[in-house]
């Protein structure tokens, strides 16, 4: 069928794939010594293969897997909604209570200075009137992602322009150029207490400035902008700066992470519930 | 892929047509790396790759009831999955002179995540780049996804003995591609040193 000439070069292929028997090893063998196409054949197929033996499996990060399942939640739920009766009902408004009432209570407590984390609320309703079925039964199988990540931008020579970072819209990554490294620094810094003991904490209370966010950690993506639901479902509406820095995962759940100052407010992507500040 | 997995598909793709949104969850957490991983070897970018995949499964979710179980369906999936992405890639050729997505874009040398890890070497994205789609879809699916000749068939549809074919001129031109790269490097350094 592949034949220029008279060997096949079907079993060429094989030879060079190493699939081919002991029988057929020996004859391609045998072609290719005597074969000038054959084995010309041959060494394209080996140089190929050899370049694409170099090709791991491609696997989805943390992040790119929330964000695929967030975004097939939310066009799902989005379809669901469109075709639903109009009484669907209203999203959450009693859990923005708390939020709003919750985050106006951590400022009060939280200690002045670099974020560090103390008191503050819990719990929401659960997020059961979201959407129906389909954000609860995607949320569930977020929850299963492995350990926390955080991402963010690489990028250490960040300016301070603070325009824009109260809107309502998430800011475009650009927007993380708002913080020195230092802001990020000690305002990521919490989220990789979670990833430890509480003995975590009471060292970088004393020196904040010492928890760094690792290196390996840090990992600019465009699919950062993708706008995050919780900044639309109301934090935008708390008093000062909310600005978003990224998307993560913490004890397996996919959070979200906004600074608002002086400290850091992380909150399930799923029911935006906050989680950070603890109670 | 397992008869095992293949039987649960079935099974998870019926709960689904029933009614079962914990099942197509099911169904997507099982196939949803081997689905980006083609759709990033097809477009060559994760957004993109990422935008494909999303798409990849809501088609399955709108058009599931399409499915007629006369292969299994990750060969269906793998299908619908490489329809879109090259749908994708007509679109942004029409809205751009540039055909394709860069292939410029590896993993970000400051960073040593292994997910970034598995971008290509520049000189492989080019000389993919320059395969036609079926050749491209071909080597995608065969070498670098490893799926057995028959189901990369299926997924085309095709007979098995124009996937060989196909993959066999996909690894000729690759390999040409990667010398004439070498080539003009090494005729660039000479002209350099000069």
């Amino acid at each position: 069928m592949i034949t220029m000439h008279d060997h096949d070069l079907d079993l060429v292929a094989a030879y060079a794939e190493g699939s081919a028997t002991g029988a057929e090893a020996a004859r391609a063998r045998e072609w290719i010594s005597s074969c000038d196409v054959c084995a010309q054949e041959l060494d394209d197929q080996q140089l190929a293969l050899a370049s694409l033996a170099d090709v791991g499996p491609v696997v989805l990060s943390d992040i790119e897997r929330a964000l695929l399942h967030r975004r097939v939640r939310e066009s799902i739920a989005g379809e669901e909604l469109a075709t639903a009766p109009p009484a669907r009902p209203a999203p959450r408004s009693g859990m923005w209570v708390k939020v709003l009432t919750g985050s106006a209570a951590a400022v009060l407590i939280l200690v002045v200075g670099f974020g560090v984390v103390i008191p503050a609320f819990t719990g929401s309703d659960g997020g059961a009137d979201f959407a129906a079925e389909t954000a609860a039964t995607i949320a569930a199988e977020l929850a299963q992602a492995p350990s926390a990540e955080l991402a963010t931008n690489d990028d250490s020579s960040i300016a301070s322009d603070a325009a824009g970072v109260s809107e309502m819209a998430p800011p475009p990554v650009q927007a993380f150029g708002d913080l020195t490294l230092e802001e990020l620094t000690v305002m990521a810094a919490p989220i990789e207490m979670f990833d430890a003991t509480d003995a975590t904490v009471a060292a970088f209370e004393e020196s904040p400035r010492d928890a760094p966010l690792p290196a390996d950690r840090m990992a600019y993506s465009r699919a950062l902008e993708e706008p995050l639901t919780c900044l639309d479902e109301g934090l935008g509406l708390l008093d000062g700066e909310v600005l978003w820095l990224g998307i993560a995962t913490l004890d397996g759940q996919v959070i979200e992470l906004y600074r608002s100052t002086p400290t850091l407010l992380a909150l399930e992507a799923g029911t935006c519930t906050i989680v950070f500040p603890t109670e | 892929m397992t008869a095992s997995r293949a039987d649960e598909d079935s099974l998870l793709v019926e709960q689904f047509l029933d009614g079962s949104l914990q099942a197509f969850n099911e169904l997507m957490a099982a196939h949803e790396d081997r689905v980006f991983g083609i759709c990033l070897r097809i477009m060559r970018d994760r957004e993109a790759a990422l935008d494909a995949a999303q798409e990849t499964f809501l088609t399955v979710y709108r058009k599931a009831e399409k499915f007629t179980g006369e292969s299994a369906f990750s060969t269906w999936l793998f299908r619908v999955a490489t329809n879109t992405c090259y749908d994708q890639l007509r679109k942004i050729k029409r809205r751009s002179a540039d055909p394709l997505p860069e292939a410029t874009d590896p993993a970000d040398p400051q960073s040593d995540m292994a997910f970034l890890a598995v971008e290509l070497r520049p000189d492989l994205q080019r000389a993919l780049a320059t395969l036609t789609p079926e050749f491209h879809k071909a080597i995608v699916l065969a070498d670098m996804e490893g799926l057995p000749l028959q189901q990369v068939a299926e997924v085309l549809g095709v007979p098995v003995g124009t996937v060989k074919s196909r993959v066999f001129r996909a690894r000729k031109q690759l390999a040409e591609a990667l010398r004439n790269q070498t080539t003009d490097s090494e005729r660039r350094n000479g002209d350099n040193n000069a």
